[in-house]
């Protein structure tokens, strides 16, 4: 893998991040085509999806701290543009705290497929303050 | 009144927190209580599916595009829930940093296909 910068040429078929590795970057697909694989090494590996240019992939392991849920492999040769740990970390940061706990709700929910996803308490807290700081909300049991 | 991203609210046992077919606006994060899916079976009877619990979340079509509720849900005990209101979650991913309206596009669309899939394979399933 070639780096210049922020930005990455990949070549046909190498691996840009494998399942379990702790992430660093997310890839914005400024050329090419990446594909992302669960199981990548066993036996049943599982196609979840192809990014296409101007798609971003590797971003939840940099929001949750999990380790990378699939395999990133570059179907064709590829320019990706990395975006380091700390540049998404200070995005999340300067946003809305409400907005910033939605989208770990969404990465929950992606990681364990939707019924099975299940917030801590300590998230659940922290999304119950958010709710309750807000001057005016709808009473309990309101049809909103 | 302005509503808010996330607002709490209780709901009693045996209510719907929503209905299949109804547009889907709201999520919500079950915080104290059970809650049970409901689903049409082949013979269009809804019948339990699935129970979720604290921190388990139902009617997450709110959180992709717009379409409406694919199950029902039902307090099974009293319900204490976080509400997350999709309206004002658009607002508020308006007027923030254009980086974050972004993720969260991405990340509803790979959770919709993600859905997608699970729907599938339980089709296949049947």
């Amino acid at each position: 893998m070639t780096q210049i910068l922020n930005r990455r040429l990949v070549t046909e078929g190498s691996v840009i991040f494998r399942e379990g590795d702790s992430g660093t970057s997310a890839y914005v697909v400024q050329s090419g085509r990446v594909r992302i694989v669960k199981g990548m090494e066993s036996s049943t590996p599982v196609l979840l999806g192809h990014v296409e240019e101007g798609g971003l992939f590797g971003e939840m392991a940099l929001i949750d701290n999990s380790p990378r849920m699939a395999s990133a492999v570059a179907e064709t040769s590829a320019v990706l543009i990395a975006i380091p740990e700390d540049t998404m970390r200070r995005k999340l940061g300067d946003a809305d705290p409400v907005l910033r706990m939605i989208v770990t709700i969404m990465i929950r929910m992606i990681r364990y497929k939707s019924t099975d996803a299940r917030l801590e308490q300590s998230a659940l807290s922290e999304l119950e303050a958010a709710a309750a700081d807000t001057p005016e909300r709808p009473g309990d049991g309101d049809a909103a | 009144m302005t509503v808010e991203i996330v607002s709490i609210r209780d709901v009693p046992a045996g209510e719907l927190l929503f209905h299949a077919g109804t547009p889907a606006t709201e999520a919500f994060v079950v915080k104290e209580g059970t809650v049970t899916v409901l689903a049409f079976d082949r013979n269009g009877e809804e019948r339990p599916v699935a129970t979720a619990g604290p921190g388990h979340i139902v009617g997450e079509a709110a959180l992709l595009a717009p379409g409406p509720y694919p199950y029902s849900a039902r307090a099974e005990s009293d319900t204490h829930c976080l509400v997350i209101d999709r309206h004002a979650l658009d607002g508020k991913l308006d007027a923030s940093d254009p980086f974050i309206r972004a993720l969260f596009d991405i990340l509803s669309g790979n959770l919709e296909s993600i859905l997608d899939k699970i729907t599938a394979a339980d089709r296949r399933r049947e």
